[in-house]
């Protein structure tokens, strides 16, 4: 309850205090209380109750998302407070959109009930839709944020039709209600709620950029800030993916064989579309768009799983992509602001200019790939474990064989910065900020693998 | 708590050598491998009999999926843990022989792939095997991309692509046994040993281990990454590939899959067996056609590499011994002609066999160490490699006889290699480009090492062989092969 009340406060103090004289004082505001809100959903862990009138629930679920977005949007807001030679995006009204946007996410974590999913991606995604075009100026941001604003609108359309679809045919809106109904009714075999929950499955899958509902992934990440494209590819996908486990564990678990082809069907495609276009990509950004699709794929199979295990594995998986791919647009961040192009040839050299950006991109694509012991690969056996001992043994060895052809792609940065010398020498001294960012990342991609048991027990 | 030193030791001193200065890592590097293997060597000297797991270590680590941290050492790790401690030092003197190479990193990454490989040869679990299993190979893939030659970007990506591909087979096929473990589930080794798989599943899960194991030794038709990696790394990744890693299939043969899947096993054993065969005989006629002395010890390589494994596949307690005594013998001898090669090279100014002949006359306690090697790469009795080659012959002529005579066919074309190699290198009129040199005390003590340790170890096998029985009878009783 209480990150409900914070954060959206939070979020206008630091909106409003750019208008006033403070303006320097909005970046160390934001993380400072984003330090507190992470404090305040930790103390929260273990305390299952219901709020707004049973809205939302804030179980161990919800605190263990919660946890992970504010901490990946801080790290998002650390990049803001880099500083820069370009002055060309306005970073503190950024922010505030930042932390406005992770209101909705905290939403996504906790609900439990249609309505609250509805505003939570609302509230999610239209700062994001700002966010995207923060570069004003740019033809290609504006582009992005047009493209993603359009998609985005489409795709809350049709969650919406399937939230009222559902409601149509069961008369609730809230997750337990629509439990108890499809109980009740055996079978729940009701036109509207099958058409309402097929409508509701793509709108989410939009949203996680699962194929073939991820077109405008690599164009809006493309055109948008590095620091905005990190908090996509981590905060808004893994909000969504929450709000689809929490969606098909807590309202549609018995309704499985419906909806688990179409997860099967979506995944397999996903991983098909996302690790093939990745192979194809010569810009650092597309590939990174092209892996956070590949990557929707394998959270899909993670989604096939019910139950804290499942649970676990899901926070386990989104938690070391997000830190891996926060370290990617991190790096990039410099490239892109030195206006160093966006191929991936960018990278050549990096050793020599800077080893622990060399070495932090290594771990992080060593990560994506699944090397040991990095939290990557634990990801990667528990969902796998868990779909293995679901049975379903072809779409694991699916998701294998397209797991090494990630080996073909992610390397090719790693290649570049260790075995390649760059036209350009000069030496790219180290930030605070960014060091900070890193070093988080990658302790945390250590640290998941030091401890996957104790996570696995806290859901 | 040795097991976990032996790993600890270079692992941590790896990283921390990597932060000092050329000198100062040099000689760090070198203390930190001489304490593992002395600690290595401790651990052999007071070994006892039996088979019981010695050194042990368990620690929950995910104890919802039942993955415990789980190391220890017995008659068949053991062996294996000290040809790596052994031949490690070997791989820090020739990354450090040629100065314009010299690099803190270097040191680095050869003393974490010496952590990765024991762990592979020490873990119990699955997922740990899994966990160093990849810790071995990425130290050795940035050092063959970093200080290999002109063509080393594409060689070692399709190296590591193909490396990788069959590790994901393997982490599906470990995650398949362990869905069908007894419960508690969990991924131990006397778990999987217990485990019953779905008679019709099982090849399948057979294969995913196999690929594993045959990309990494490498068997037939999983080679083609082996000549141009070997021939593209630098002498001291070389080393390590064909040395040590190529062991850690083999060991995996006979640790993880045979028992897990002796059923499985015993219904495409020929299959196996030929693809050992074919290997032997494919590895030496193509080695008899190469010019570069890397591609040729890359090529015999695979083809000794082929006889290990099918003496292993047929499933008998001499083959299991000819495994582990050939394991050995080949370490130490192709360790020792890498280093030649190097020697070679840098005195001679190329590796191509030929351009340069007669070197006994420049230096005859070099050519008399290289020939020493090469005897036992022949496999000449009372060297290392008579006694390991022997028992594997002798092991698949139990078989049938063709088994034994196509293994032995490989023997006698790796012998005129070798000896036209000799003649042609080392024999002949005094070179007149090359001046009289000397060797270094680290080259001279290093070859002679190795060059000795085949000698011992061909004429007094049975300290090895009394090691490694309690463990292979063990491991056979599980397969059901005893």
């Amino acid at each position: 309850m209480s990150l409900y009340i914070l954060l959206p406060v939070l979020a206008i103090l630091v909106l409003f205090a750019n208008l006033g004289r403070l303006k320097a004082l909005t970046l160390p505001l934001a993380i400072v209380g984003l330090v507190a809100a992470t404090a305040l959903a930790a103390l929260g862990f273990g305390l299952n109750h219901p709020i707004l009138k049973g809205m939302a629930e804030f179980d161990g679920y919800a605190t263990a998302f919660s946890l992970l977005l504010i901490v990946m949007t801080g790290l998002s807001v650390l990049l803001l407070a880099t500083p820069s030679g370009s002055t060309d995006i306005p970073r503190s009204e950024m922010a505030g959109l930042l932390i406005l946007s992770l209101t909705g996410g905290v939403m996504l974590a906790s609900y439990t009930n249609l309505v609250m999913l509805f505003l939570g991606i609302e509230i999610l995604s239209i700062p994001v839709y700002v966010l995207a075009g923060a570069r004003k100026g740019d033809a290609a941001g504006n582009e992005a944020a047009l493209k993603y604003f359009l998609n985005g609108a489409f795709a809350t359309g049709i969650l919406l039709f399937g939230i009222g679809l559902i409601y149509a045919g069961t008369g609730q809106f809230s997750l337990d209600g629509i439990l108890q109904w499809s109980q009740a009714n055996q079978g729940s075999n009701h036109p509207l709620f099958l058409l309402g929950l097929l409508f509701l499955l793509f709108g989410l899958a939009f949203k996680v950029s699962a194929a073939p509902f991820h077109f405008w992934t690599p164009d809006v990440y493309e055109g948008a800030p590095s620091v905005v494209t990190a908090y996509m590819s981590t905060v808004v996908k893994i909000a969504a993916i929450a709000a689809f486990f929490r969606l098909l564990g807590r309202a549609f678990p018995a309704a499985s064989e419906r909806w688990g082809w179409i997860l099967v069907l979506l995944a397999v495609l996903t991983l098909l579309i996302g690790n093939l276009g990745a192979l194809a990509q010569g810009g650092f950004k597309r590939l990174m768009a092209y892996s956070g699709i590949s990557h929707a794929g394998y959270l899909l199979i993670a989604l096939l799983a019910k139950g804290s295990m499942a649970a676990g594995a899901l926070w386990i998986y989104a938690a070391a992509y997000a830190a891996a791919t926060m370290i990617a647009f991190a790096i990039w961040a410099r490239f892109e602001e030195a206006g160093e192009g966006d191929r991936i040839e960018a990278f050549a050299g990096l050793r020599s200019r800077s080893p622990f950006l060399a070495v932090a991109l290594g771990v992080a694509m060593l990560s994506l790939v699944g090397v040991p012991p990095l939290g990557g690969f634990f990801g990667k056996l528990f969902v796998f474990g868990n779909a293995v001992g679901q049975g379903r043994i072809a779409l694991v060895v699916f998701a294998v064989v397209m797991s090494a052809l990630g080996v073909a792609y992610y390397m090719r940065p790693v290649i570049q910065a260790w075995f390649h010398e760059g036209a350009v020498k000069t030496v790219l001294p180290l930030r605070a900020a960014e060091v900070t960012v890193l070093t988080i990342c990658m302790v945390a991609l250590f640290a998941l693998a030091a401890t996957p048991g104790l996570l696995l027990g806290a859901f | 708590m040795v097991t976990l030193l032996l790993i600890l030791i270079p692992l941590a001193g790896g990283l921390l050598v990597m932060t000092l200065r050329e000198a100062a890592a040099r000689i760090a590097s070198g203390i930190l491998v001489a304490v593992t293997a002395l600690v290595a060597l401790w651990a052999a000297a007071t070994w006892g009999a039996g088979a019981a797991l010695r050194f042990g270590l368990c620690l929950d680590w995910v104890p919802a999926w039942g993955i415990s941290f789980s190391l220890g050492l017995d008659g068949l790790s053991l062996p294996l843990v000290l040809l790596t401690v052994l031949v490690t030092p070997v791989a820090l003197i020739v990354a450090a022989r040629r100065e314009d190479r010299r690099s803190p990193t270097l040191y680095g990454l050869i003393l974490a792939m010496e952590a990765g490989l024991v762990g592979v040869f020490a873990a119990r679990d699955a997922i740990v095997f899994y966990l160093f299993w990849e810790l071995a190979l990425v130290p050795v893939y940035f050092i063959a991309g970093f200080w290999g030659g002109a063509k080393r970007v594409p060689v070692t990506l399709k190296f590591l692509v193909y490396t990788v591909a069959g590790s994901l087979f393997m982490l599906f096929g470990i995650l398949y046994v362990h869905a069908f473990t007894l419960a508690p589930r969990g991924f131990s080794l006397s778990a999987f040993y217990t485990a019953t798989l779905p008679a019709e599943a099982a090849p399948w899960i057979l294969a995913a281990f196999a690929v594993a194991f045959a990309i990494k030794m490498p068997l037939f038709p999983f080679h083609t990454w082996q000549s141009d990696t070997y021939h593209e790394a630098p002498a001291s990744g070389s080393l390590l590939l064909a040395a040590l890693m190529a062991k850690m299939g083999l060991y995996g043969v006979m640790r993880w899959m045979l028992p897990v899947f002796p059923t499985a096993f015993a219904t495409w054993q020929p299959l196996f067996l030929a693809l050992g065969v074919i290997g032997v005989v494919w590895g030496s006629l193509v080695a008899l056609a190469q010019d570069d002395m890397k591609r040729l010890l890359a090529w015999s390589s695979f083809s000794h590499t082929g006889l290990m494994a099918a003496g292993v596949f047929s499933l008998g307690f001499i083959g299991f011994q000819g495994g582990v005594v050939q394991m050995l013998a080949h370490g130490l001898s192709i360790a020792g002609l890498f280093l030649a090669v190097d020697i070679f090279e840098t005195r001679t100014g190329g590796r191509r066999i030929g351009a340069v002949s007669g070197l006994a006359h420049r230096n005859g306690a070099f050519a008399v160490l290289f020939v020493l090697l090469a005897l036992s790469a022949i496999g000449l009795p009372l060297t290392a490699g008579f006694a390991g080659e022997f028992l594997l012959l002798l092991s698949l002529s139990k078989l049938g006889l063709w088994w034994a005579l196509a293994g032995g066919l490989g023997i006698i074309l790796g012998a005129v290699l070798y000896l036209q190699w000799i003649r042609r290198s080392f024999l002949g009129p005094e070179p007149k480009e090359v001046a009289a040199f000397k060797l270094k005390p680290t080259e001279a003590g290093a070859l002679g090492f190795l060059a000795l340790g085949g000698i011992v170890l061909g004429v007094y096998p049975k300290p090895l062989l009394e090691l490694a029985r309690p463990t292979l009878d063990a491991l056979l009783l599980v397969i059901g092969a005893r």
